[in-house]
């Protein structure tokens, strides 16, 4: 019986925690994707800040879509009709109407547009900006000077924040770069990645999927002076699997479990 | 504002418990998933004819045991059995529910859940019985939010699925 107790008090409390202290930790669209325990909608101004007001983050991914009237938008879906109660496209529609649509969530969150953050509260944070270069009720790739021309008084109007730009789209990284702007590149894997031309797609940090990422893959681009960063990241068991790998960042889900491990 | 919880969330278990003996006593074990987390967990209640009062422990499954963060939760519920047959029980029922865990180092890393929740509960049996309920309701959460510097509560939909057996003495 005294056994039986001390094996109970050595499963809640054990100690055998590895430290991640030199990993950070960023909220996946604000508060968590698709995550249950998650109280908002991913990418809205709420999951933002509950994330944000949370000791020990460093900060969060969100999703950027330009609407018709070039303005940056936060939506992580390609489609409006999978999560809100419109349909079609961002990139189809201009700001008034996108001002009026809200999620199918319990919550009802509106969308939220960049601009409405409150760039002020968030000084120290910084934020990585997955931008979505394609509008798939068109089938097209997105003028990219657009995207600069929108982006540009944000990032330079907030200097209090750290921005990063996050793009699957190579052809784009030269554009950024060239405004002094940071960037990752979103690859499926390593082998993707080494396919790219560095010199004419150049990128500050690597974005990869924990699953299909190795600790040598990690190592390997922390050995040509680039910052990687781990997304799909829920679980604990998948946490602690990623910070193990010791990237410079993990993008997760679950934040507060996240928040667990490194400490 | 956190001692306030708690004292109310004490004062509300241990008011339940000391409830004198006024029906068929039971003890249960439960699983249970929530908007939070899974629970598992144990229940001591009273039926006194249609009437069922309960109250209970859980602790969460993925903070406490994966994560080895102690999660735990205080239950109270009450039921009106709309069916009450010597070996079916179908009733309608209300529950809150207490719980919190650390996430950080310090006290103001500790996240607060309050659920109340109505549902439905049955279960089948005689002196061994097993038992599911169903609750949906409000889940709030209670956070230290560093840009404000102050506590806030965050309201949302929550849900409880639950299996359970029991045992009547």
């Amino acid at each position: 019986m005294r056994f039986s107790w001390l094996l109970l008090f050595c499963l809640f409390f054990g100690c055998d925690k590895q430290q991640f202290s030199s990993v950070e930790v960023v909220g996946h669209a604000g508060n968590g994707l698709n995550i249950q325990n998650s109280i908002y909608q991913e990418n809205t101004l709420q999951a933002i800040n509950l994330a944000l007001g949370l000791n020990g983050i460093s900060g969060v991914e969100i999703d950027v879509q330009l609407s018709l009237d070039q303005q940056l938008w936060l939506y992580h879906d390609e489609k409006l009709e999978e999560a809100t109660t419109a349909s079609g496209c961002i990139a189809s529609k201009n700001s008034d109407e996108l001002a009026t649509i809200r999620y199918k969530s319990a919550n009802k969150e509106k969308l939220t547009r960049l601009d409405e953050l409150p760039f002020e509260n968030y000084t120290g944070f910084t934020f990585y900006l997955d931008i979505r270069h394609f509008n798939a009720c068109e089938n097209q790739i997105l003028n990219q000077a657009h995207f600069i021309a929108a982006l540009q008084p944000i990032i330079d109007g907030n200097s209090n924040c750290n921005f990063v730009l996050i793009t699957n789209y190579p052809n784009w990284l030269a554009g950024f770069k060239q405004k002094g702007w940071k960037t990752a590149l979103n690859v499926f894997n390593l082998d993707e990645l080494k396919t790219i031309n560095w010199q004419n797609n150049p990128f500050d940090a690597v974005v990869l999927r924990n699953s299909n990422s190795t600790t040598d893959d990690v190592n390997w681009i922390k050995s040509q002076n680039k910052n990687v960063f781990l997304f799909d990241i829920r679980a604990p068991k998948t946490i602690r699997q990623a910070m193990k790998k010791q990237p410079d960042v993990v993008i997760v889900d679950d934040v507060k479990a996240a928040l667990i491990e490194k400490t | 504002m956190l001692l306030m919880h708690k004292a109310i969330c004490c004062c509300l278990f241990i008011f339940s418990l000391s409830f004198a003996s006024w029906g068929q006593q039971r003890v249960s074990t439960s699983l249970s998933l929530t908007k939070v987390d899974f629970f598992h967990g144990f229940e001591y209640g009273q039926q006194h004819q249609a009437f069922e009062w309960n109250v209970g422990f859980e602790y969460g499954i993925n903070r406490s045991i994966f994560q080895k963060r102690f999660f735990p939760k205080l239950k109270t519920n009450g039921f009106y059995n709309l069916i009450h047959k010597p070996k079916i029980n179908l009733g309608l029922g209300m529950q809150y529910t207490y719980s919190l865990y650390r996430f950080g180092t310090t006290t103001k890393d500790i996240v607060q859940f309050h659920e109340l929740m109505g549902g439905l509960r049955w279960n089948v049996g005689n002196q061994w019985r097993f038992g599911q309920t169903l609750m949906v309701g409000g889940l709030w959460e209670n956070d230290f939010h560093t840009l404000v510097n102050k506590r806030q509560t965050y309201g949302t939909f929550g849900y409880i699925i639950q299996i359970d057996v029991s045992y009547a003495f």
